[in-house]
Order: structure tokens, then C-alpha cells, then sequence
């Protein structure tokens, strides 16, 4: 009897440290994202505060951060609509036209692809377009790197649409095209737009890519070289000085806010139906 | 020796939805008390109530008391709880990952008995009582998926029993097996209401009326009528249960 | 006559969808072709050597990937020990105990972790983790609010790897737990099992192969993380010391030194690492993926 009771409370203790040891870890999950808010968060602030103080270096920093994001928008804008293109009709082929052999090996391929590291992008496009204008090589770097990803998700939003839905609409004598366009993408839309939205946060902010072919060293501090926001945090990183320092930190904010707000937006589309 | 059963005013939710409203049904020991009534209706959701099951799901929330043997299950602690009100799924259930013998010993196991002969003595009484330990005496070591369903789910009536519970819940234990082993299942439980208390969901009027002692019909998360199986059967006091034992519901 | 035309509009469309398939593989084919044709000078000159020569000396036209392939392996060790064990465990939480809101906001922390770029993470890393180290190896530290100068080197890189292959660990571990039959775990819970006897008896098992999938991705993206292992590692291809020495990795050589490449002998030996990173990182991801059942999921964040 005694032994049955102390087993038991041994049993409790178990469970109890079980317990407590999985918060901790999961406390010690969250920390990182918490500290890297703060302290990107504070410092971003503090960073903006105290430039704009100064008339001088808010003239040049403001130069600098404008640039820089009009050029992310215009980097990430045309090598999403590129690779969303490309990539969204390619999955409409592996989805609905693709028999399942040719299905499978076309996600075998974009899978593997997919995992491969962005800084790659970034070489090949380096060796094929070294002369050319680096905002093309550049945005044709993302796409590189955007393209098996949106195939990916693509076809897997694409592919959980029902085939009942597809099987009813050819069954009342619509043709392929009526009942991808009719049918099958006004389902799927919404997931859709929310898978991509994903994707899209996700190649906001690469700088792999981009590192290797728009040359993080030769656009110098303050200058206003060809260089997405990603970039120049990255240039102004490793080419240290007290000015650039000032400026990453707002970069890093902008960034980051840049990031969960498309982030946020994906999530908002994606929200669940309430009814 | 089995010890009552008795539900006292229980209600139960999934989130908002409410599933079971003020139920309140005793158990008597060593009977066969069965649960009937059309699908969705909160059978599941009240016997697991009974063994603190129901509030392992996420979302799942209950009100009221259940009494085991006059005692308060929800005063107690959930695991000696289910230790004591063992319960039956409508799917077999064995712990695909480990054998026969170890499907039956691992309730012992968790419950602190190491010693390997009375392990084995205990597995082997729980198997006979489950009447299963003539087919698999000579493949104890086997996977329990090398088992017909019929055979696994009385596995997991012997890994039940293994752990001397005093009630045994059902739920629907022979919805899925074929009518031979849910005949040889029904004879198991005939035998076994000597020793326990045992309440049983089923979809199979027949069945109840083959094995209850006592049947309780629910609606749409309510107790409707409840009474001897054969008073429940025959003079139905409610015209909705009397539509449904006579085949006339909907 | 209408009919025939709908057909071929039919056909049509069906090509161009099938020749955009072709350009997507087309540029998976160009990149690894590319990669292949631009190290095949460093192939000619190193050979096999290649692989195991211990010295990255530009000065000395010396190339060998070895100093890389240690840098790249124990920070990807180092990252895998950290969110192997936090991930996994936060994953069994997640899905195990805590209510229900709690569980809904730490999954979205986390995956706003996944989504967070690694060029920030990198300022994270010089601005929290390396003045950590700095501290701690003893190094003087620097001004707080500056960029680090101390704490460069392996243990820094890798702990900045963990934090961003957790979530991968996380979401695929979490998805494994989920898929794991609940009728199993529920036989334990009314054996009596508690929380921890239930996880250990009825769900792990159904769960190894995920989190070994899980582990294969990260590593995959440990070793094909450029920018933030880049800031952070020391920028030194050399093997051996403490913890706390500076190194460097395959990918963040590359971040750091292909466009001021000396000669063409360094830009092929380069792209021989970018070579060796595409394998290294396929056959890492190509594993991963296999050991995760592949659903046809509705549209979840996917971190890997
Ligand atoms: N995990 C859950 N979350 C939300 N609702 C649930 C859950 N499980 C069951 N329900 C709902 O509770 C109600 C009662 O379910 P329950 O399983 O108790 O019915 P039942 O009478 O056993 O039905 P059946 O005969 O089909 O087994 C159903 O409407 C069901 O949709
Ligand atoms: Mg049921």
C-alpha cells in the first residue's frame, strides 16, 4: 500500500515536471522573437528620434530610406507578378491537367527546388547576366527564387478543391478552361491569394539573392547606388560607421514592419468564415 | 465486484454547443445499462462524460455530478478515475506499436507493476476474461495488428479489465465487427456484468434488448425515458421513444 | 464547327499552362547546369582534393572546402541541438497542454518568427546574441545600442541558426502530433495515463518520423543560410578552437566574398561551393520531405 501511494505521487511529480519543463521550453520558443522585437523595436525608434533631430542627416537619411524602399517595391512587385504568373500556371497544369505520373514528378521537382538556398539564385543569375543592368538580373534572381515556392503552394491550394466540384461542373458539359476559370479558381481563390501572400512576405525581405549580383560593396554609405531595402541593410551591416549604423536600425524597422504587414494581410484574407 | 454508477444532472458542451442538457441516469451494478437513441445525440458525450474522458477534448467543457458508488468522480483524480471506470471505443483501439501481451500489460505498467510474473499471471486472467487467451496464448509477442478486428477488440476489452476496473463503458464496442465476433462480444458481456457494472452505447436495438438490463433513450441531448429494457421495449411511456423502438423515427 | 474550335482553345491553353511547367523546371536545370559549368576550373584544378583540403587561402591560390564544411556543420549542429529540443518540445505543448488562446498566440509568435527576414535577424544577432557572447567568451563588449565587435564566431552563428530553424521544427513536428491517431491516445488516457504517460506511450511513437523529417529540413536551411550566419561568424575559414572562434560557412562565403573575387580561380571555387551546397542542401531537404506525408493542406503558413 505504501508503495502504491508513493507511486502514484511519483507518477504526479512526473507529469507535473513534464509540464513545467515543456513551458519553459516553450517560453524559451518565444524569447528570441521577443527580444529581437524589442531590442529591433527600441533602437529603430530611438534611431528615428535621433536623426530627425538632426536637419542634416535627416535630409541624407531619408534619401537613403525612400530609395531604398521604392526600389524594394519595385524589385518585389515585378518578380512576384512574374513568378505568380509563371508559377500559378504551372500549377494549374500539375493540378488538373497533369495525369498522376507527370503530376507527381512535377511536385517531386518544384519540392526539391524549393529547398534550394536563395543565396544560389543570386550566383546563377551572376554568371549568366553579369553584364546586364543589375535590377534585371536582380528581379530575375527572385523569381528564380520565388518560382518552384508559389508552384508549390499553388498546386497544393489548387489540388484540395474538391473534385466533386470539378466532376459537377464538366459533367454539366462546361469545357477545361470554363471550369478552371468558373469552378475551380473562384474556390480556390481566396486560399489562393493567402498562399502567395505568404510567399511574397517571405521574398520582401531576401537579400541572398540580391547580395551577389547588386554588390552590397559598392553602393558606400549614404550613396544612392541601385539597392532594395533588404540589401542595403545588409551593405550598411557589414560596412560599419556610426552614420549607417543610425540608419540600419530604422531600416531594420521598416523592414520588419514592411514584412508583418504583408504577413498580417495574408493572415486577414485568410481569416476563417464567420457566419 | 463492480460499484454504481449515477449521473446527476449532467450537462455537457462543445464550446458553445450544447450536447447533453441536465441528464441524470443511474447505473445499478452488475446490470447491463444501454443507451440508445439516433445518431449524434450525445451517447458518446455522455458516457465519456462518466469516466472524465470528455474533458480531455479541447473545447470541452460539462457541469453536474457523476457518482461512483456515491462518490463524486470529479472530486477525484481523473486517472484513478478512468483506472477505475474503464471504457471501450467503437473502434478497436490497441496500442498498434506494441504486442499482444504488452497491449494488455501496459495499464498494469502505468499503474506501477513491474514484477514480470505477475504481469504475465494478471494478462494472461485478463485474456481469459476476455476470452480471447485460447486464440492468442501462442502468439502473445505478436504485433496486435496480426489480430482480426474481432480479436482486437477484445484485446482491448482484456487491456481494460487487466487494470481491475469496477464499470465498464461501451461505445458501440460492435459497430464495426462482423455478426459473429459482435455475438461473441455480446456473450463476453453477459459474462461480465457479473463482476462489473456496465453501460453500453449501441445503435442496435436488438442488441440492447439482447443484453440490458436496463435502457435509457436520448434525443437530441436529452434522457427521454428510461427504465427496465423490456418496459422500455414493450410500454414506452413516450410517444418518441415508442416511434423510435418500433422503427418509426424521422 | 464550334466544337471543334472549343477544343483547340482547350488545347491551347492546356500548352501554354504545360510550356510555363517547362520554364519552371527549365530554370531548376539552367541553375544547377550553371552552377556546374562555372566551378568546372576549380573542378580541373583541385579535384577531389577539393573536398577535404583544409585551407581557403586567396593569397596563396589555395583552395579547399574543409574549414567550410566545419563551419557550416557544427553551426548547423549547434542550431539543430537548440530548436530540436525547444522546437519539439514546444510543438508537444502546443498541441498537449495550456489553453487554448495561449497555444493560438504562440503558434502565431512563431510563425511570425518563420517569416522574418534573415538580413534582421541578422541585426538581432549583432545587436543581442554576439555582445552575449562577447561578454561571455570575455571579450570586451561595446557600447550597448552598437553593433558588436566581440563574440563573433561559431557558437553565436549557430545559436542565431537555431532561432531561425525552430519554427520549421515547430510547425512540421505539430503537424506530425496532429496527424497522429487520437483514438490511440485517447486508449491510454482511459488507462489511467497521465499527460506525460499518454505522450510517451501513444503519441511519440506515431510521431518520429516526423520530427526526424522536421530535423532534415532544418538542417537543410541551416546550411543554406547566407546573410545572418554572415554578420555573425567571424568571416574566417579555419578549423578548430574553442566555441567561441570565428569560422566560416559554405553559404556565407559566398555572401561575403564572391563579388570582390580575386581571380577566376576564386570565383570557380566559389561556385564549386555553391555546387556543394546544392547537394548538401537537396539531399537534407529531399529527405526531410520524404519522411512528411505530403496533404493536400489548405493554405498553412509553411515555414520550410
Ligand atoms: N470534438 C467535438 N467537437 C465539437 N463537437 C463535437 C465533438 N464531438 C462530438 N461533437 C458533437 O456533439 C454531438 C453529440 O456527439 P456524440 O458523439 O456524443 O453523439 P452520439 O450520440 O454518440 O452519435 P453517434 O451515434 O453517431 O456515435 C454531435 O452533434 C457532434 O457533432
Ligand atoms: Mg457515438
Amino acid at each position: 500500500m505504501v508503495t502504491r501511494v508513493s507511486y502514484k505521487t511519483m507518477r504526479k511529480l512526473k507529469n507535473a515536471l513534464f509540464v513545467s519543463v515543456l513551458s519553459v521550453m516553450t517560453s524559451l520558443a518565444v524569447l528570441p522573437l521577443l527580444s529581437l522585437l524589442w531590442s529591433i523595436g527600441f533602437h529603430g525608434i530611438a534611431a528615428l528620434i535621433s536623426l530627425s533631430d538632426a536637419p542634416l542627416s535627416r535630409g541624407v537619411a531619408s534619401a537613403v530610406l525612400v530609395n531604398a524602399f521604392a526600389q524594394s517595391l519595385v524589385t518585389t512587385a515585378s518578380s512576384s507578378a512574374i513568378a505568380v504568373f509563371l508559377g500559378v500556371a504551372a500549377a494549374i497544369y500539375s493540378s488538373q491537367y497533369a495525369g498522376l505520373r507527370v503530376g507527381r514528378a512535377i511536385r517531386f521537382t518544384v519540392d526539391i527546388l524549393s529547398g534550394v538556398p536563395s543565396i544560389l539564385a543570386g550566383m546563377v543569375l551572376f554568371a549568366l547576366l553579369s553584364g546586364v543592368s543589375s535590377l534585371v538580373a536582380g528581379v530575375l534572381a527572385l523569381v528564380l527564387c520565388m518560382l518552384p515556392v508559389v508552384v508549390r503552394t499553388a498546386d497544393q491550394v489548387l489540388v484540395a478543391v474538391p473534385v466533386a466540384y470539378i466532376e459537377g461542373s464538366l459533367a454539366l458539359g462546361a469545357s477545361r478552361i470554363q471550369t478552371i476559370f468558373a469552378t475551380v479558381l473562384p474556390i480556390a481563390h481566396k486560399s489562393l491569394v493567402t498562399a502567395l501572400l505568404f510567399v511574397v512576405a517571405r521574398m520582401a525581405g531576401e537579400a541572398a539573392p540580391l547580395l551577389i549580383i547588386l554588390d552590397g560593396g559598392t553602393a558606400s554609405k549614404g550613396s544612392l547606388g541601385f539597392q532594395p531595402l533588404p540589401l542595403r541593410l545588409y551593405s550598411d551591416l557589414t560596412h560599419g560607421g556610426s552614420f549607417p549604423h543610425q540608419i540600419a536600425y530604422v531600416e531594420a524597422l521598416i523592414l520588419l514592419v514592411t514584412i508583418m504587414t504583408i504577413y498580417g494581410l495574408a493572415r486577414w484574407v485568410g481569416r476563417p468564415d464567420r457566419w | 465486484m463492480g460499484k454504481a454508477l449515477e449521473a446527476r444532472a449532467i450537462s455537457a458542451r462543445f464550446n458553445e454547443q450544447v450536447i447533453l442538457r441536465e441528464v441524470t441516469l443511474h447505473m445499478p451494478v452488475n446490470q447491463v445499462t444501454a443507451i440508445i437513441g439516433p445518431p449524434g445525440c450525445g451517447k458518446s458525450t455522455f458516457i465519456r462524460c462518466l469516466n472524465r474522458l470528455h474533458e480531455t477534448t479541447p473545447g470541452a467543457t460539462m457541469s453536474g455530478e457523476v457518482l461512483l458508488d456515491g462518490h463524486s468522480v470529479y472530486d477525484m483524480d481523473p486517472t484513478e478515475v478512468r483506472r477505475s471506470v474503464a471504457m471501450i471505443f467503437h473502434r478497436p483501439n490497441p496500442f498498434p506499436t506494441m504486442s499482444i501481451f504488452d497491449n494488455v500489460a501496459a495499464g498494469l505498467r502505468l499503474h506501477g507493476l513491474r514484477n514480470r510474473a505477475k504481469l504475465a499471471e494478471s494478462a494472461e486472467q485478463a485474456l481469459r476474461r476476455a476470452a480471447l487467451w485460447d486464440e492468442v496464448k501462442d502468439r502473445l509477442h505478436l504485433y496486435s495488428s496480426a489480430l482480426s478486428l474481432g480479436q482486437q477488440q477484445r484485446l482491448c476489452i482484456a487491456r481494460a479489465l487487466a487494470i481491475d476496473p469496477v464499470a465498464v463503458l461501451m461505445d458501440e464496442p460492435a459497430s464495426t465487427l462482423d455478426p459473429l465476433s459482435t455475438l461473441v462480444i455480446e456473450e463476453l458481456i453477459e459474462e461480465l456484468k457479473r463482476q462489473y457494472t456496465i453501460v453500453i452505447v449501441t445503435h442496435n436495438l436488438q442488441q440492447a434488448a439482447r443484453v440490458a438490463d436496463k435502457t435509457a433513450f436520448f434525443l437530441e441531448g436529452e434522457m427521454i425515458e428510461q427504465g427496465t429494457t423490456t418496459a422500455l421495449f414493450t410500454t414506452p411511456q413516450d410517444k418518441r421513444t415508442a416511434d423510435y423502438v418500433t422503427g418509426r423515427f424521422g | 464547327m464550334k466544337r471543334v474550335s472549343a477544343q483547340g482553345w482547350n488545347g491551347l491553353f492546356a500548352g501554354v499552362l504545360a510550356v510555363c511547367v517547362l520554364v519552371v523546371i527549365g530554370t531548376g536545370i539552367l541553375s544547377v547546369t550553371t552552377l556546374i559549368v562555372e566551378s568546372v576550373p576549380s573542378i580541373r584544378q583541385f579535384g577531389l582534393s577539393f573536398l577535404w583540403t583544409p585551407v581557403w587561402d586567396p593569397a596563396r591560390r589555395q583552395y579547399g572546402a574543409l574549414p567550410l564544411f566545419y563551419g557550416s556543420f557544427l553551426t548547423a549542429v549547434i542550431a539543430l541541438l537548440l530548436a530540436g529540443v525547444i522546437g519539439v518540445t514546444t510543438a508537444v505543448s502546443l498541441t498537449q497542454i495550456g489553453v487554448r488562446w495561449l497555444r493560438s498566440v504562440i503558434s502565431l509568435l512563431l510563425e511570425i518568427l518563420a517569416v522574418i527576414p534573415s538580413v534582421v535577424y541578422g541585426v538581432w544577432a549583432l545587436l543581442v546574441v554576439a555582445p552575449l557572447f562577447g561578454r561571455w567568451s570575455g571579450q570586451a563588449g561595446g557600447p550597448s545600442g552598437e553593433f558588436a565587435v566581440s563574440g563573433f564566431g561559431v557558437l553565436a552563428a549557430g545559436v542565431v541558426l537555431g532561432v531561425m530553424v525552430m519554427p520549421t521544427v515547430v510547425a512540421v513536428t505539430r503537424e506530425a502530433i496532429a496527424s497522429a491517431p487520437k483514438d490511440i491516445a485517447e486508449a491510454a488516457i482511459a488507462l489511467g495515463a497521465t499527460r506525460q504517460e499518454t505522450v510517451a506511450l501513444a503519441v511519440m511513437p506515431f510521431v518520429r518520423k516526423g520530427i526526424l523529417g522536421s530535423l532534415y529540413l532544418g538542417l537543410a536551411r541551416a546550411f543554406g543560410e547566407a546573410v545572418a550566419v554572415s554578420l555573425v561568424i567571424g568571416d574566417q575559414p579555419r578549423i578548430g578552437g574553442s566555441l567561441f572562434a570565428r569560422a566560416d560557412s559554405l553559404a556565407s562565403m559566398l555572401a561575403h566574398t564572391l563579388t570582390g573575387s580575386a581571380s577566376p580561380l576564386q570565383t570557380a571555387a566559389l561556385y564549386e561551393i555553391g555546387l556543394l551546397l546544392f547537394l548538401i542542401t537537396t539531399v537534407f531537404y529531399g529527405l526531410g520531405r520524404s519522411y512528411i506525408v505530403r496533404e493536400a493542406i489548405s493554405p498553412r503558413f509553411q515555414p520550410w
